[in-house]
């Protein structure tokens, strides 16, 4: 199966996603990590990754004292 | 002595207006506390520069912890921003490998980080390899 593309992988930009472990599939988005939850758990759903997308348009410096 | 690899997660950027790839390193965890496990891995972003395990608050909240009620700990990033975060116990599971430790959750963090204090201490060796883009944790 195919891998998910950076471009498709851009659309959920500043976004929590849900995607399968073989990174082939995301099976929900929201940018509030709370309501991911709820979605996957209405849907029955576990097992799957949980990834936060940065903006696109940033980069990362999370040093954290 | 055991290893275990991960590669690093190719992340969407704009640079140039063009889309490009960022390479992190990112493993995939799974947390427990309180006899409850949450129900999917966690991709945390392995940050050396990083004290302390930092967790958006809404995880622990699934395990049904009490956040506030944990010590709270103020954590201080770029641009001098602080933040707060309440340290509770858990377990973080990487592959095979159990840690118990203490993570921090916050109400104002995203990125799920793993920093040294709480998670790189407990592996004889973690290894970043740019060349490769591969992330290798020996215990």
């Amino acid at each position: 199966m195919k891998l998910i593309s950076l471009q498709e992988l851009a659309q959920y930009s500043d976004q929590y996603i849900a995607i399968s472990q073989d990174n082939t599939k995301v099976f929900a988005s929201n940018n509030n990590l709370e309501t991911l939850q709820k979605e996957l758990e209405k849907q029955h759903i576990e097992g799957l990754a949980i990834h936060y997308i940065p903006p696109i348009d940033t980069v990362l410096s999370p040093v954290c004292l | 002595m055991p290893v275990i690899k991960f590669d690093y997660f190719a992340y969407p950027h704009i640079k140039n207006k063009k889309l490009v790839a960022i390479y992190r390193p990112i493993i995939a965890i799974r947390v427990s506390a309180k006899h409850k496990i949450y129900p999917n891995t966690i991709e945390c972003v392995v940050d050396s520069g990083a004290d302390f395990n930092l967790l958006p608050a809404t995880i622990g909240e699934h395990l049904g912890l009490d956040i506030k009620k944990g010590e709270k700990v103020t954590h201080m990033g770029i641009g001098n921003i602080r933040i707060e975060a309440y340290k509770h116990n858990v377990s973080l599971y990487v592959g095979r490998r159990k840690v118990t430790t203490e993570a921090h959750f916050s109400y104002h963090q995203k990125i799920p980080l793993l920093g040294r204090d709480g998670f790189f201490k407990y592996f004889k060796t973690i290894t970043f390899n740019e060349k490769q883009l591969l992330l290798s944790l020996e215990y």
